[in-house]
């Protein structure tokens, strides 16, 4: 094999073919330019403000710790003055978290960084294996889903840190980006690409937490190069619980897609931003500029799973068939003119049933010939209407919507959750439906079964 | 942008082409594409129910249009049968226009010269008209499947695009399925231009030029078109370019737009909703304000190059990467 010199430095031997750019570096030149980039993505966006307390969402994975670790470096080398975390979510699944929680501490204490572990116990009052001791195990990623999206922001607020990053990487970008387009999920292709999220919740609650993912850049496979040159101490595991569907098959696709042509990873998280302005009701119509550095909401559906790699937490295993249920039913049932029933009434009918099957199909599509006509003048007259919709705020409610017809995806009316205050388009959260449900189920007085010790 | 995607191109077009008689439909065809082939007939069996609202005033007769059916020869795959086939498809249907262009054709474009053979514009500026020779050395020269079968797509667009404007064509027909449509969202979003998919893959009006296209097999699978065409009667199978199968190769030399395909043909057995919920859901996207006459437009696809192309480009981020490397790669 010809020895290439590195294209940076020209003096060392070139160790590493990047995949994003496709030159030839040596270690110290690539660490060096992974670590400026990242610094690129934080300071063109102003993500933090000097003096600023972050937690990073710690899994023990290599993402989180590369996260971790650049972080640290950079911080150092230009003086941002940030105040680092290492926080760290323990789902309580026996054997699960074990090593990498090990790997966690034994990172924090190689950076020098204070490290919280907060349990699902501690958060929720269940771990996830006395979950799945009462619901089993068909189902119970739906409660490790959306106890996660909150246990962050929970932890954060128990820390007092209003801000948390996550390690999530490009091809985790760009895997959503496909997810939602397969699922045809517009609202969450309009947040999945977007650099930070924030819960927009009232101010000082763990519900305001910003959240953000600097890395969302750069490639897995140099993230692991990082790793792997910096000598970062990571451990990586499936969940044991979690079966692999729709995101199972983004993944594919976007590992193939990959090996065809490596810079296809960054120029479909560039798609999902594009289209993600160009989402009905986005607030950022014919807005210009890639980036988009404004907290998006979020709401108690994002991808934000961290650590499992999974479907976001989502009962994952049949997901796809599901969803090719839900879209038969919701077809037949226009075909039928059954639908109108259900479409008419309120909002927040249209708003659960999207977060129910993270679906909506929306106008009638698969017309029949015999109306094909009717239907799509119907259909096509909305357009010029959605063109004209003048620009919004995000702030601003979809007051005067109606008149642009039922074509636009159900926008969901973020609220709070009357029990927790957690962002949620519902009255209560669905982390509080689900402890109720649980808790309903659990004997008020402590009796053990088994009896393990008392 | 243009306001007026619809449906119902007679109604909506503020500015009737100049002809004086019936409107010309038209139908391009790319023999080698399995699907397009059966678009011909498809039509036949409900073109009347899908093209009248689009003839106002014309309703002089079962059929107030005329189809002009266009075939590219882009001198891929087994170019002698589809030739075949097409005069079979013309004695079949006498009652439409055909015609025949290659594909080198769309080199004579204003400004492909100048994009896509720069050493050759300067010194023999448009002597001679670009032959079949002259493309197939452009497409060999690219570095990847994927930017030949871009490329080849955009210039067949392009070309079909002008065929109609030519003959003063008031709307194109495209046989996508929706199978097909998934693919090229999917295909596109991985190059990075699905902020063009609403124009794309909608009904109405496109960046290319003042014919609005129309795809009307769009809620068709593809399984289903295969399975009408051996059920009408005549059989459509016998004008039917069939596809081989390609042989496995290494995924380097597969193109996206491969990959795509042979994604979606193992989504389509287990979950059709699937396919077509994917091209449903960039429907719903808004298309990209665009304030004509201001803004540049990349040479290559037409898009609009704000916010699509680095800083004094005159091509977008896609084509940026259809073109890269091809001194270097040979």
């Amino acid at each position: 094999m010809p020895h290439y010199p590195c294209q940076t430095c020209h003096i060392s031997r070139a160790q590493i073919l990047r995949p994003s750019t496709g030159t030839r570096l040596c270690a110290p030149c690539f660490t060096l330019a992974f670590e400026t980039e990242t610094a690129a993505t934080i300071t063109s966006s102003s993500l933090f403000h000097p003096g600023e307390r972050i937690a990073i969402g710690a899994s023990g994975g290599k993402d989180s710790t590369v996260l971790a670790s650049v972080l640290q470096t950079l911080n150092t080398r230009y003086n941002w003055g940030l105040e680092l975390v290492l926080l760290s979510i323990d789902e309580g699944i026996a054997g699960y978290r074990d090593h990498s929680l090990e790997a966690v501490k034994r990172n924090a204490e190689v950076l020098g960084l204070p490290l919280k572990i907060l349990g699902y116990e501690e958060l929720y009052g269940w771990s996830m294996d006395a979950v799945v001791a009462q619901v089993g195990r068909k189902g119970n990623c739906t409660y490790c889903g959306v106890f996660r999206r909150q246990a962050l922001d929970r932890g954060a607020a128990v820390l007092g840190v209003r801000h948390v990053v996550t390690g999530h990487n490009a091809d985790d970008v760009a895997e959503t980006v496909v997810m939602n387009l397969l699922r045809g999920d517009l609202a969450r292709l309009g947040r999945g690409t977007s650099l930070v999220t924030g819960t927009g919740g009232a101010e000082g609650g763990f519900a305001s937490v910003k959240r953000s993912k600097p890395l969302m850049w750069a490639y897995e496979k140099e993230i692991v190069m990082y790793a792997h040159h910096k000598r970062l101490d990571y451990f990586s595991t499936e969940c044991i619980y979690s079966p692999e569907a729709f995101r199972g098959s983004a993944r594919t696709l976007i590992k193939n897609l990959e090996r065809i042509r490596p810079e296809s990873i960054l120029d479909v998280v560039r798609s999902g931003i594009d289209m993600a302005r160009l989402v009905p009701g986005a607030g950022g119509e014919g807005g210009s500029g890639s980036l988009r550095v404004e907290a998006i909401p979020r709401d108690a559906e994002d991808d934000t799973g961290g650590g499992c790699s999974g479907d976001n937490g989502e009962d994952a295993g049949g997901e796809m068939a599901r969803v090719e249920e839900t879209l038969r039913l919701n077809e037949r049932a226009e075909e039928e003119g059954t639908e109108t029933e259900i479409r008419l009434p309120a909002k927040a009918v249209n708003g659960q049933r999207h977060d129910r099957d993270g679906l909506h199909t929306g106008p009638p599509a698969a017309a029949l010939p015999a109306t094909v006509n009717g239907q799509n003048h119907d259909r096509h007259t909305h357009i010029p209407d959605i063109a004209v919709v003048p620009i919004r705020t995000k702030q601003e409610k979809k007051s005067g919507r109606k008149t642009a017809g039922d074509n636009l995806p159900p926008r969901q009316r973020l609220g709070q959750c009357e029990r927790c205050g957690y962002l949620s388009s519902q009255a209560v959260c669905k982390a509080c439906m689900l402890l109720e449900g649980l808790n309903k189920a659990r004997p008020r007085t402590g009796i053990e079964v088994g009896g393990a010790g008392g | 942008m243009s306001p007026s995607t619809t449906a119902s191109a007679g109604a909506a077009r503020p500015t009737p082409p100049p002809s004086p008689s019936a409107p010309n439909l038209y139908a391009p065809r790319a023999l080698t594409n399995m699907s397009r082939l059966k678009a011909s007939s498809v039509w036949r069996a409900s073109e009347s129910d899908m093209l009248e609202p689009a003839m106002n005033g014309e309703k002089s007769g079962r059929t107030g249009y005329r189809l002009h059916v266009l075939y590219v020869e882009d001198g891929k795959g087994d170019a002698s049968m589809a030739s075949k086939l097409f005069e079979l498809v013309k004695h079949r249907y006498p009652e439409h226009t055909y015609s025949t262009r290659p594909l080198s054709d769309a080199l004579a474009l204003p400004g492909m010269q100048e994009v896509l053979r720069p050493h050759q514009a300067t010194t023999q500026a448009s002597t001679a008209t670009p032959s079949s020779s002259d493309l197939s050395t452009i497409l060999a020269n690219l570095t990847s499947a994927t930017s030949r079968t871009d490329l080849h797509q955009l210039l067949l667009r392009k070309l079909v695009v002008h065929c109609a404007q030519t003959h003063t064509c008031e709307a194109i027909l495209w046989a996508d399925s929706t199978t097909r449509l998934a693919e090229r969202t999917l295909a596109e979003t991985a190059k990075g231009r699905a902020f063009t998919l609403p124009t794309q893959t909608r009904d109405g009006e496109t960046p290319l030029g003042d014919v609005p296209s129309y795809y009307p097999m769009r809620d068709l699978l593809r399984k289903e078109i295969l399975s009408y065409t051996s059920l009408v009667s005549p059989d459509l199978g016998s004008l039917i370019l069939e596809e081989k199968p390609r042989p496995a190769v290494s995924t380097r030399d597969t193109s996206i737009d491969e990959l795509m395909k042979q994604y979606f043909s193992s989504v389509e057995r287990e979950y059709p909703s699937i396919v077509a919920n994917v091209v449903r859901t960039t429907g719903k996207l808004l298309v990209e304000r665009v304030e004509e006459g201001v803004e540049g437009r990349c040479e290559l696809c037409d898009v609009v190059l704000r916010g699509h192309a680095p800083e004094r480009s005159r091509l977008c981020f896609g084509c940026i990467r259809i073109l890269q490397g091809r001194e270097t790669g040979g």
